[in-house]
C-alpha cells in the first residue's frame, strides 16, 4: 500500500514537473499583429529611427538607393508577443525594404517584483536592427513615405541637438565601468591608470538604450546597455546589467568568418561605427580618477 | 518509507523556501554548464529582455546548440568547422579558442581546470542575490531552469525538444536543421562561414540572441 502511495507521489511529481517544463517552452516568440500603434508612424520619431540607422549602420550604397527613389519608404507594424502576466510593453517592427533592414522597437512597460522597480520607457526604443530578413510584401503591414529632402533637412537641422550623459549619469557610469575595468584590468595583472584620461562618449539616442564610450588610454570600447531608460536612476542602482568592455585590438575582425561561430568578436565595420560615432560625433571628456566626484569636462564643440 | 518520503517532502520544502536558488559549484561540470546558459542569456531589465519563457527558451536552444556541435554535425561537414575542435564533451565545446574563444569568458586555465572571466561569477552571484530576496520569483525560475536544464544535460541529454530540428529552408537556402550557433548584438552582420541566420518567423530571435542553423552541403 505504501509503494502503491508512493508510486502515485513520484507520478503527480513527474506530471507536474512535465506540465512546468511544457509551460516554460511553448511560448511562442513573435506572432505579427496589423495595429501599428500610432507613436511609430509619428515622422519625428521615424527620422530619429532614420538617424540612430544612419550613425549606426547605414552606408553608401544604402544611401544612394535611397537617394534613387527620393523618397524613404517605412513599413511600419505592431508585434505581438507572450509576455509574462501584467507585462504591458508593446512592440513593433519598422522596415525599410529599399535597404533591406527591418527594425524592432520596443516601449517597455512592467515590474521587476523582486526589486520593486517599474521599468516603463516614456517612447519606443530600438531593440534589435537586423539585415536580410525583409518581408516579400507590405501585407500586415502600414507604409509611410517621405521625401528624402525632408528627412535630411531635419537631421541636418537638428545634430546640434545631440544630448550626452549629465554629470550624475556620467558619475553612475564612471562607478559601473571602474569596478568592470578594474576587474578587466586586474585579471591581466594590471592596475588602473592613476592619471588623468581621455573618453569619448556617443551621443545618447532618445530611441535606443545604448551608450557607447571610446577610453583612448586603455583601447576599449564600453556598451552601456539597458531595457530600461538610461537616464532612469533605477539601471544604475543594477549596473552589473548595463556594461560591457570590447577590447578593440583583441576582440576586432574584419569579417566574423575568421572567427566563425564564436561570440567574442565585432566586425572592423561595428568597431569603426562605433569609434566614429564616440570621436567624431561624441563628446570627449578628460576624467581624473581620483575625483570621483566630478568631472573635468571638455567640450569638443 | 514514511521516513523517506518525510525526507524527501522537506528536501522538497527547501528548494522554495531555505534557499530560492540552488546552483551547483561552478567548478563542477553541472555548475559550468548551468552558468554558461545563464550568462547568455537576459533577465528582467536587462537589454534584450522579452519574457519568462523567451529567456528560459534561449537557454534550451543555447544548450541544443552546445549539444549538436557534438553529437549532430551534419553530413559533410567535419566538427572542426562547427565546434572548432574535436570532441565528446561538452565542456571542450565551452571553452575551446580560449576567454575570446566559441564562449566569450569561458576557458581553461593553464592548468587545465574549466573556468570564467569574473564577471561571470560576479553576475550571477548579483543575480541570485536578487532571487535569494522573499518570494521566489522570475529571477529564482530562471536560475534554477538553467541549472535544472544543466543537471539533466549531464545525466543523459536534452529533455526538451529542439525547436530548429526540423527545420530544412530559410528563404531560398536549403539548410541543414538545428541551430550551430548563436550571437548577440551582431543581426546585422554576416555571421561568417557557412551558418545561416534563422529569421524571426522560424524563432531565431531567442533571449536578445540570434541563432544560426548551416546551409546543406551535398
Amino acid at each position: 500500500m505504501m509503494m502503491k502511495q508512493t508510486f502515485a507521489l513520484v507520478l503527480v511529481l513527474v506530471a507536474a514537473c512535465l506540465v512546468y517544463r511544457l509551460d516554460a517552452i511553448a511560448a511562442p516568440i513573435i506572432k505579427d499583429d496589423i495595429s501599428a500603434p500610432q507613436e511609430l508612424r509619428e515622422q519625428p520619431f521615424l527620422f530619429e529611427v532614420l538617424r540612430h540607422l544612419y550613425r549606426w549602420y547605414m552606408d553608401e550604397t544604402d544611401a544612394e538607393k535611397i537617394v534613387k527613389q527620393g523618397e524613404v519608404h517605412f513599413w511600419i507594424r505592431g508585434l505581438q508577443t507572450q509576455l509574462d502576466p501584467g507585462d504591458k510593453s508593446r512592440l513593433g517592427e519598422i522596415v525599410l525594404p529599399q535597404i533591406g533592414v527591418s527594425v524592432t522597437v520596443k516601449k517597455a512597460d512592467y515590474m521587476i517584483e523582486e526589486l520593486n522597480t517599474v521599468v516603463k520607457n516614456d517612447t519606443f526604443k530600438i531593440i534589435n536592427v537586423s539585415r536580410g530578413s525583409v518581408p516579400a510584401s507590405t501585407d500586415g503591414f502600414e507604409t509611410v513615405k517621405v521625401d528624402y529632402k525632408e528627412v535630411l533637412e531635419y537631421v541636418f537641422r537638428t545634430k546640434d541637438q545631440a544630448r550626452f550623459p549629465d554629470d550624475e549619469m556620467l558619475m553612475r557610469m564612471r562607478l559601473a565601468a571602474r569596478e568592470e575595468l578594474t576587474e578587466y584590468l586586474v585579471a591581466r595583472g594590471k592596475d588602473l591608470p592613476t592619471n588623468s584620461e581621455a573618453v569619448h562618449f556617443s551621443p545618447i539616442s532618445p530611441v535606443a538604450n545604448e551608450i557607447w564610450v571610446f577610453w583612448e588610454g586603455g583601447r576599449m570600447l564600453l556598451r552601456f546597455a539597458s531595457d530600461i531608460d538610461l537616464e532612469n536612476e533605477a539601471v544604475w542602482e543594477h549596473d552589473e546589467l548595463a556594461v560591457k568592455l570590447y577590447n578593440v585590438d583583441e576582440q576586432t575582425v574584419v569579417s566574423l568568418h575568421e572567427v566563425a561561430g564564436s561570440n567574442a568578436y565585432m566586425t572592423r565595420d561595428q568597431v569603426g561605427r562605433a569609434l566614429f560615432n564616440c570621436i567624431v560625433n561624441g563628446r570627449r571628456l578628460v576624467l581624473n580618477p581620483e575625483d570621483v566626484t566630478g568631472a573635468d569636462v571638455t567640450h569638443k564643440r | 518509507m514514511l521516513a523517506w518520503i518525510l525526507i524527501f517532502l522537506l528536501a522538497c520544502g527547501s528548494l522554495t523556501s531555505a534557499s530560492n536558488v540552488k546552483l551547483k559549484p561552478p567548478d563542477t561540470r553541472e555548475g559550468y554548464l548551468a552558468r554558461l546558459l545563464i550568462n547568455e542569456v537576459p533577465f528582467p531589465g536587462e537589454h534584450g529582455w522579452l519574457s519568462e519563457s523567451d529567456t528560459k527558451s534561449a537557454m534550451l536552444q543555447i544548450l541544443w546548440v552546445l549539444d549538436s556541435r557534438i553529437n549532430r554535425v551534419p553530413a559533410g561537414y567535419r566538427q572542426t568547422e562547427v565546434a572548432a575542435v574535436r570532441t565528446k564533451d561538452i565542456i571542450d565545446v565551452i571553452t575551446v579558442g580560449g576567454e575570446k574563444g566559441q564562449c566569450d569568458g569561458f576557458y581553461k586555465d593553464s592548468n587545465g581546470r574549466f573556468v570564467s572571466v569574473p564577471r561571470v561569477q560576479e553576475r550571477i552571484d548579483y543575480l541570485s542575490k536578487i532571487a535569494g530576496d522573499g518570494k521566489p520569483g522570475r529571477f529564482a525560475r530562471l536560475l534554477n531552469y538553467g541549472q535544472d536544464l544543466a543537471n539533466a544535460y549531464m545525466k543523459g541529454g536534452v529533455k526538451d525538444a529542439d525547436r530548429f530540428a526540423a527545420l530544412n529552408q530559410v528563404q531560398d537556402i536549403t539548410v541543414t536543421g538545428r541551430g550551430y550557433s548563436w550571437m548577440s548584438d551582431k543581426d546585422y552582420y554576416k555571421p561568417g562561414g557557412d551558418f545561416v541566420k534563422i529569421p524571426n518567423e522560424k524563432e531565431g530571435a531567442l533571449g536578445g540572441n540570434r541563432f544560426f542553423t548551416l546551409k546543406e552541403r551535398k
